[in-house]
């Protein structure tokens, strides 16, 4: 509930014994990282070695290009992704031709974003195989009829918008609304096409079942042209 | 004002933090579980709109293991919450700031957690790397037994 005080964030909320390992894990167990301190005086020099050496550049780039919703020059990724920019580049123009990433031409160069609707149905094609669907519509549903309730509002915009100056706390009501209506649209989305997918695959059986009695044709097991 | 500014959270960005953790710690993480509604417990995973992730990681600084909570939010900003008996710490990253004289990326010492000290993460951007960094300040007060080292890694030991 929405209205309950959030759970205990405070020092309190620890592992207990029962939740570790009977078998204790030590340092000398583990090995985080394959680079060495000693050749770093910066944390953030330390970290982006490490992450070059658990990765590949294409990789790195798609990982950055995945999260650029605000379009970039190709200079601004590679700093990022830690590659070259002429790297950038070639990979980012790549990925444009196969539609994961859009660029488009400025006055200041060409800028590059991921693709939003290639990104969205990926998301939702994802989702579509999920078995709980219709269990996560109804939790999302329940958690916006409670936020609708608390504060008579229709959606978190209104909110945003009113004079009222908002507390840390509605901010991060907010911010949950907003997440809950994005994934209501998702979920929704996913649903329909999960139906879709079954409804192609009954619909495809009579038709298979016509076709079988002339395997000898040419046209073999793919589907009719018609 | 305050994290993530009213913005939604970044579901995407939670997992791939997720999968760092795992993919750095191997068996030092004990048990991922996650939260689907605010002030609602941690639970197993049951769909992608996670609002948030606690990692049970093992060895902790003194005790024998301890819990990271992570958080992003769409607009850049996240939250790295450790706590085990007897200390907690966090790493954040907070946009609202920028207008405050406080850090935007800050860091809430065990010894004082209200305290917004400027963080030694200065990169903000994947959040694969930022959580490599969080790792490696917290594994170096975890190998010395110290949190005095948490946020002395400019300079590292």
């Amino acid at each position: 509930m929405t209205d309950e005080p959030s759970p205990p964030d405070g020092p309190d909320e620890f592992p207990t014994e029962e939740e570790l390992p009977d078998e204790p894990v030590t340092v000398d167990d583990i090995d985080p990282f394959t680079v060495d301190d000693d050749d770093f005086e910066d944390i953030d020099d330390f970290a982006a070695a490490e992450w070059k050496n658990e990765t590949t550049a294409d990789e790195r780039i798609r990982t950055v290009i995945n999260r650029t919703t605000i379009p970039k020059s190709a200079g601004d990724i590679a700093e990022t992704a830690q590659v070259s920019e002429t790297k950038a580049r070639a990979t980012l123009n790549k990925l444009a031709e196969e539609g994961i990433v859009r660029s488009h031409q400025t006055d200041s160069g060409k800028l590059y974003g991921r693709n939003p609707e290639w990104h969205l149905l990926k998301q939702i094609n994802q989702l579509a195989d999920s078995e709980t669907l219709v269990d996560q519509i109804q939790r999302v549903k329940q958690e916006l009829a409670e936020y609708n309730a608390k504060y008579d509002a229709t959606d978190p915009e209104e909110l945003l918008i009113s004079d009222k100056e908002l507390t840390q706390n509605e901010l991060d009501d907010v911010s949950h609304w907003r997440t809950a209506e994005r994934e209501l649209s998702h979920l929704r989305a996913a649903y329909r096409l999960k139906e879709a997918k079954e409804q192609g695959s009954t619909v495809t059986e009579p038709g298979d079942r016509q076709t079988g009695t002339e395997t000898t044709t040419p046209a073999g097991n793919q589907p009719p042209l018609q | 004002m305050g994290m993530g500014n009213g913005s939604p959270i970044d579901s995407e960005a939670i997992d791939e933090c997720v999968e760092q953790m795992r993919q750095q710690l191997d068996k030092g993480v004990v048990k991922v579980r996650f939260r689907y509604q605010k002030g609602h417990p941690f639970k197993q995973r049951e769909g992608k709109d996670l609002r948030a992730a606690r990692i049970t990681v093992t060895p902790g600084i003194h005790e024998r293991g301890g819990y990271f909570d992570i958080q992003w939010w769409e607009n850049g900003d996240y939250k790295y919450h450790y706590r085990e008996d007897g200390l907690e710490f966090r790493f954040g990253h907070e946009a609202a700031n920028e207008t405050t004289n406080k850090p935007v990326r800050h860091f809430h010492p065990p010894n004082d957690l209200d305290t917004h000290t400027k963080s030694c993460i200065e990169i903000e951007q994947p959040p694969k790397l930022v959580t490599i960094a969080v790792l490696k300040t917290w594994w170096t007060a975890v190998k010395n037994g110290d949190e005095n080292f948490l946020n002395a890694q400019n300079g590292l030991p």
